[in-house]
C-alpha cells in the first residue's frame, strides 16, 4: 500500500519537475510578446511622426520652383510665415481665438475664401477649418462663429490679404 | 498509523489538485492568450521587423527632401517689399538685415486723350536687380508730361533728363522700375510713386551697398 503511494507520489513529483521546466520557457515567450507589442507601437507612433514630416518636406519642396506663395503656420510659437519659394516674404505672429478651444489639425490647407477688403471685416477663410482675421474683427458670419481663428495684428492682415488669393495653399506644422 | 495514512491520503489529493490547476494554467491560459490577441509570435516579430523598415525607409527619405531643401538655401540678401504697409526689408535666410519705410506705387489710373493709359502699381512678383546705377538720371518718361497737361517732346528730346530728383543711387529692376531715391522724403510709408520703389537717403545707400547684381527682388 505504502509503495504505491509512494510510486503515486514519485510520478507526481517528477510531473511537477516538468511543469516547473515547462514555466521556464513560457514566461520568456510571453516577456518577448510584451516587448514585441511595445516595439510594434513605438514603430507605428514614429512612423506616423516620420510621414507627417515627410509630408510637410514635400510640400515645402513643392513650392521650392513655384510661383505661388504660400502661408506656413506653426501653433507652437503662435508664428505664421507668408514664403515664396524658399524666401520670406513676411512672418507674423498671433493668437488663437480664445473662444474656440479646438486647434485646427495639421496638414494642408487651401484658403477657400476671402471676404471683403474693408477694415475691421477684412478675413480669410481656410475650407471649413479656421478663419483668420484681424484684432477687432466685426465681420463675423454665422458659420464662422464655429470656426477657430487665428487673430493677426493689422498691417499683417493687410500685407497677408492683398498677397494672397482664393486658391493659396498652407500649411500648419507643429 | 491510520492519522499518518489519512494525512498522505490528503497531501497526495492536495498535490493532485495543484497538478490539475498546473496544469489548466500552463497548457490553457498561454493558448488562449495567443487566441485572444491573434498574433501568433513569429507574425508579430515579422510585423515589427517590417515597421522597423518602413521607418528607416521614411528617415533615409526625409533626410534626402531635407538635405535637398537645405541645398536650395543659398544664403544670399534678397529684396522684400511690402506694396501695402510701404515696407522694404532686406533678408538673408530668416535674418532681417534691414528694414525701411519706402514709397511705392499710387495705384492710379491716367489717361491721355489719344486712349493711352497708364496705372501707376508697383511691379508684383520676383524681379533680380539688373543694374547698379550712381547718381541716376531720370529720363521722364511719356506719361510724366501727361500727368501734367504738357505736351510730349520727341523720343530723344533732351529735356527728358532730369538730374538729382532719384537720389544719389539707383537699384535697376527692368521695365522701366527702379528702387532709387527721392526728393519727397515726407511722402515714404504712402503710396505715391509711378511704380517704383522709393527709399530715404541713409536706407539706400545701405541697401546699395550690400545689394549686388543678380540679388532678388520679391515685391508683393
Amino acid at each position: 500500500m505504502q509503495g504505491r503511494a509512494n510510486k503515486k507520489y514519485g510520478t507526481m513529483v517528477i510531473l511537477l519537475a516538468l511543469m516547473l521546466l515547462g514555466m521556464d520557457g513560457k514566461p520568456r515567450e510571453g516577456d518577448e510578446l510584451r516587448q514585441l507589442e511595445a516595439r510594434q507601437s513605438q514603430l507605428a507612433a514614429r512612423i506616423k511622426m516620420l510621414k507627417q514630416e515627410q509630408d510637410f518636406l514635400l510640400f515645402q519642396r513643392s513650392f521650392a520652383g513655384a510661383d505661388s506663395k504660400y502661408l506656413l503656420i506653426d501653433l507652437s510659437t503662435k508664428t505664421g510665415t507668408l514664403k515664396y519659394r524658399n524666401r520670406i516674404l513676411r512672418t507674423f505672429g498671433f493668437t488663437l481665438s480664445a473662444s474656440k478651444s479646438q486647434k485646427p489639425r495639421k496638414g494642408r490647407y487651401v484658403l477657400t475664401g476671402k471676404t471683403d477688403g474693408s477694415p475691421g471685416k477684412m478675413s480669410l477663410v481656410v475650407q471649413d477649418s479656421f478663419i483668420i482675421h484681424g484684432k477687432r474683427y466685426s465681420g463675423k458670419q454665422k458659420r464662422e462663429k464655429s470656426l477657430p481663428a487665428l487673430v493677426v495684428g493689422r498691417k499683417d492682415l493687410a500685407a497677408i490679404y492683398y498677397a494672397v488669393e482664393q486658391g493659396t495653399m498652407l500649411y500648419i506644422f507643429r | 498509523m491510520d492519522c499518518i495514512l489519512s494525512l498522505k491520503k490528503i497531501i497526495m489529493n492536495v498535490l493532485s489538485l495543484c497538478l490539475c490547476v498546473s496544469v489548466v494554467i500552463f497548457l490553457f491560459i498561454p493558448v488562449t492568450r495567443v487566441q485572444a490577441d491573434d498574433v501568433p509570435l513569429e507574425v508579430l516579430r515579422a510585423k515589427v521587423a517590417a515597421l522597423e523598415k518602413e521607418a528607416a525607409v521614411l528617415e533615409e527619405q526625409n533626410q534626402g527632401l531635407s538635405r535637398m531643401l537645405k541645398e536650395m538655401d543659398d544664403d544670399a540678401p534678397y529684396i522684400v517689399v511690402d506694396t501695402e504697409n510701404n515696407r522694404l526689408t532686406l533678408r538673408q535666410g530668416d535674418k532681417v538685415l534691414l528694414t525701411a519705410v519706402v514709397g511705392t506705387g499710387s495705384r492710379q489710373f491716367i489717361e491721355e486723350e489719344t486712349g493711352r493709359n497708364w496705372y501707376f502699381e508697383s511691379p508684383m512678383g520676383s524681379l533680380t536687380v539688373l543694374g547698379k546705377e550712381r547718381n541716376p538720371v531720370w529720363i521722364r518718361p511719356d506719361w510724366s508730361y501727361v500727368e501734367e497737361n504738357m505736351p510730349v517732346p520727341a523720343e530723344n528730346d533732351p529735356d527728358r533728363i532730369v538730374r538729382e530728383v532719384l537720389g544719389k543711387y539707383a537699384l535697376i529692376l527692368g521695365n522701366g522700375y527702379k528702387i532709387h531715391g527721392t526728393k519727397y522724403t515726407e511722402l515714404l510709408g504712402t503710396h505715391f510713386t509711378h511704380g517704383c520703389v522709393s527709399v530715404g537717403d541713409k536706407d539706400l545707400e545701405k541697401l546699395y551697398k550690400t545689394v549686388k547684381i543678380g540679388t532678388k527682388v520679391y515685391i508683393y
